[in-house]
């Protein structure tokens, strides 16, 4: 029996010199392993049928996916420095890729959006004489929520950190003990990443008559703009008087407890 | 996360403090970390390009003027405005028209805060 050596579909593991990123990559044949260089987006390879070969990227292009650059998902994808990937020419100037190996650890199929994005967290229990004095509190300064709901995972220790880009409805309750009179100035917001909005200014002389010391504000509702990983936390600072001001909580949506929440409207 | 200069400038062009920002999508959205920032740099980079001038300001510069003002607008009122955000309500004076020993504490309230307040010469 003969045996025919078909050298072309075979994979030495030889590293063959760095190629220069080009929208039309040409696969040199010193080698069956590269490392691609710049940051030019690849929309074709010039390379012969048979071939199998790896790709290690040293930086950031887009690989654009089309019948001749089949690539997993059916879609472009991105890489970062130190991904690699695997190809097979199927025909001459035709490859799909067959393996991949992320920096990330990953998949170059990127995740369907999250469309589904609601949080709802109280404030567990009181957090004493935090403010009154012109200190600053924020929905952050705690770890003590309870989280109703949290589709979306992007509620955590008082920050709601947006999983994707789009506007968000967001709303922030307080529920506020420990005032005095001299409690005559206070501010409100709810803050994002990209902006800060200013929900409320009281005069607590205002508000309060004979014995109360204690008032619910809000909730307070924006809709903000946010991009994937921007962040939202909500403020009050009440000034004028001495540090006696506690943001209550009894983990539940009450009236009588601080509370956060929003959703991803679109 | 590592961030080149352009990128780290971008991000501060539009966020109080962009490697603050970046680290935090690395911590909370460890696989998706580096295309939302990819993506945030992209969205904003134009901006920041039009923004460039002499008289440029990052958002944290921006923030800490904003916040400055307020604090002046807050501190920067007259003697009459600082006494009244500590006068004793209208409730408490009119309770303290039927009672002798509230009214003594009302008057020394008051008296308290036109010394801590003083009518300027």
């Amino acid at each position: 029996m003969s045996v025919t050596k078909v050298t072309s579909m075979m994979s030495t593991g030889t590293k063959g010199g760095d190629i220069p990123s080009a929208s039309t990559l040409v696969i040199d044949t010193d080698g069956d392993y590269f490392d691609i260089t710049g940051t030019t987006g690849i929309t074709a390879m010039t390379v012969d049928a048979g071939r199998r070969f790896t790709l290690q990227f040293d930086g950031a292009l887009t690989l654009t996916h089309g019948s001749s650059l089949y690539l997993p998902g059916a879609t472009n994808f991105t890489t970062e420095a130190n991904d690699s990937l695997d190809f097979i020419a199927t025909a001459a100037n035709t490859v799909r890729c067959t393996g991949y190996a992320l920096k990330d650890g990953g998949s170059p199929v990127v995740a369907p959006a999250v469309t589904d994005v609601k949080f709802l967290a109280c404030l567990t229990s009181d957090q004493s004489n935090v403010t009154g004095d012109g200190t600053a509190w924020q929905t952050s300064s705690t770890t003590a929520w309870t989280e109703i709901y949290d589709i979306g995972s992007g509620f955590s220790n008082g920050t709601f950190t947006a999983p994707e880009t789009g506007k968000y409805i967001l709303f922030f309750q307080m529920y506020i003990g420990g005032i005095s009179t001299s409690h005559t100035e206070n501010n409100f917001y709810i803050f994002t990443s990209n902006r800060n909005y200013s929900i409320g200014h009281e005069n607590f002389a205002d508000i309060f008559v004979g014995a109360n010391t204690a008032y619910n504000l809000g909730p307070y509702t924006i809709v903000a703009d946010m991009d994937s990983g921007d962040t939202s936390t909500g403020y009050l600072a009440c000034y004028n008087g001495s540090k006696t001001i506690d943001m209550r909580g009894n983990g539940t949506p009450a009236s009588t407890s601080v509370y956060f929440g929003g959703a991803l409207l679109a | 996360m590592n961030l080149t200069t352009e990128q780290l400038n971008i991000l501060n062009h539009v966020v109080e403090n962009g490697q603050a920002w970046a680290n935090h999508v690395e911590t909370t959205f460890p696989e998706k970390s580096e295309a939302m920032m990819l993506a945030k740099v992209a969205k904003y980079r134009q901006s920041y390009l039009d923004a460039q001038g002499g008289d440029y300001q990052t958002r944290k510069q921006k923030e800490d003027a904003y916040w400055q003002e307020m604090e002046e607008r807050r501190t920067n009122v007259s003697y009459a405005v600082k006494r009244q955000r500590e006068y004793p309500s209208v409730e408490e004076l009119v309770v303290a028209l039927y009672d002798t020993d509230d009214k003594a504490a009302i008057e020394k309230r008051r008296a308290d805060v036109k010394k801590k307040f003083p009518k300027p010469e």
